[in-house]
């Protein structure tokens, strides 16, 4: 796990891309605009487009994220090889890629709640996530959508 | 399990085919090549580009399955272990050598080197200790903290050997491990094969495109097009 996490976190100083960590923000913002704003209109059928509309942007993100976390592990691809080579085990290598993933999507998230509650701020709008445990399940989101996508990631590379 | 006591070589191919692609794209990169490393062996593959020298090595390191065929180290089969043993027996068991060094660019030269170790569950103290020690039989222990980036490209590889010495291996497999390297730094690299032979206990397999690097074990297995077609015994280095 130390191993792991010091892989990574040398990985990421080395090369960070801001790109995984902007495509991270999104779910987290969408999600606390969807909710927030959720709650201005008026019919139910216009909650739920407003909820599919955001549930598409969620979609794209993460989408986008993987494809810009699979960038990024191709890029480095001849070392995480080599990790293989000196008898990692799969699930070392995918703790690697996956650590990396959750650094990324755990800062896209912070950044993605910051984002979220400025939009509602300026927008007069009642702020969610308001309680604790709503910002959890916004970070959780986050986070399991980075790791998701990490996962996704992290296959070519276990499965050489 | 010791080989020498029990009989059973070090390193065994049996059979050993692969091929790639299917129906009319399929390519034989193997066919049904027998190969015994025997404990403390240095055994040479000699052959021309496209033979199937890295094909036999990625085999025999368990990186790739056979198509036909199985390759035993001490007698343990490792078409039959899962890709978690498998890695872990490489980690323990084989080291590994490449036309280029491969290291991990975000590692210092020694943690490089104790990588395998940290992978295996050794403390950092432990780890570094004993790298250190393979620092100063490749004779690179000055360089021990430096960046891999700012090596030589001979300095790079002999690191490579010291994280292949590193573990104590039972076998080493290497693979061109001299093509990109000039003579001087490849006879230094290839003496030092030979040490890991003589004095710290391993099983040599070399590829090469060279005979005068074949020269230097004690026995030349020919491969042609995926065929081994002749062995000769060569047991005077140059």
């Amino acid at each position: 796990m130390r191993l792991t996490l010091i892989l990574a976190l040398r990985y990421l100083r080395r090369g960070c891309p801001l790109s995984a960590i902007t495509l991270a923000a999104i779910t987290p913002a969408a999600l606390v605009l969807a909710v927030s704003l959720a709650s201005r209109l008026g019919d139910l059928p216009a909650r739920i487009q407003w909820g599919v509309s955001m549930g598409l942007v969620i979609l794209a993100a993460w989408l986008g994220l993987t494809k810009a976390l699979m960038g990024t592990f191709q890029a480095r691809a001849t070392e995480l090889t080599s990790l293989r080579e000196i008898g990692a085990t799969p699930a070392q290598i995918r703790g690697v890629i996956l650590m990396q993933a959750l650094l990324l999507s755990g800062s896209g998230t912070l950044l993605g709640l910051l984002i979220g509650l400025g939009l509602i701020a300026l927008t007069g709008g009642r702020p969610v996530p308001s309680l604790p445990i709503e910002a959890a399940v916004v970070a959780g989101v986050g986070l399991a959508s980075g790791g998701v996508a990490g996962l996704v990631a992290a296959r070519p590379f276990t499965h050489l | 399990m010791d080989s020498v006591s029990s009989g059973i070589p070090r390193l065994r191919a049996e059979r050993l085919s692969r091929i790639f692609g299917q129906g009319a794209a399929a390519v034989r990169a193997l066919t049904g090549v027998n190969l015994d490393i025997q404990d403390g062996e240095f055994v040479a593959v000699l052959g021309p580009s496209g033979a199937g020298k890295t094909t036999l090595v990625r085999l025999l390191a368990g990186l790739d399955t056979p198509s036909e065929g199985r390759v035993l180290l001490d007698g343990s089969d490792l078409g039959r272990l899962s890709e978690a043993r498998r890695a872990r027996f490489r980690r323990l068991r084989i080291g590994l050598l490449w036309p280029t060094p491969h290291l991990l660019s975000v590692l210092s030269v020694e943690e490089n080197v104790a990588l395998p170790l940290l992978l295996n569950g050794s403390s950092k103290a432990e780890a570094l200790h004993i790298a250190q020690g393979a620092l100063e039989r490749v004779g690179l222990s000055a360089h021990r903290a430096e960046d891999p980036a700012h090596l030589m490209p001979a300095e790079a590889q002999l690191v490579a050997l010291a994280r292949a010495l590193a573990v104590s291996p039972a076998v080493i497999l290497a693979d061109e491990p001299t093509g990109r390297l000039d003579t001087e730094a490849g006879d230094r690299l290839l003496r030092l094969l030979r040490r890991a032979r003589d004095e710290w206990g391993q099983s040599v397999l070399l590829t090469t495109q060279n005979i005068r690097v074949a020269a230097y074990a004690d026995r030349i297995v020919h491969l042609r097009d995926g065929v081994i077609f002749d062995v000769t015994p060569f047991n005077e280095a140059p």
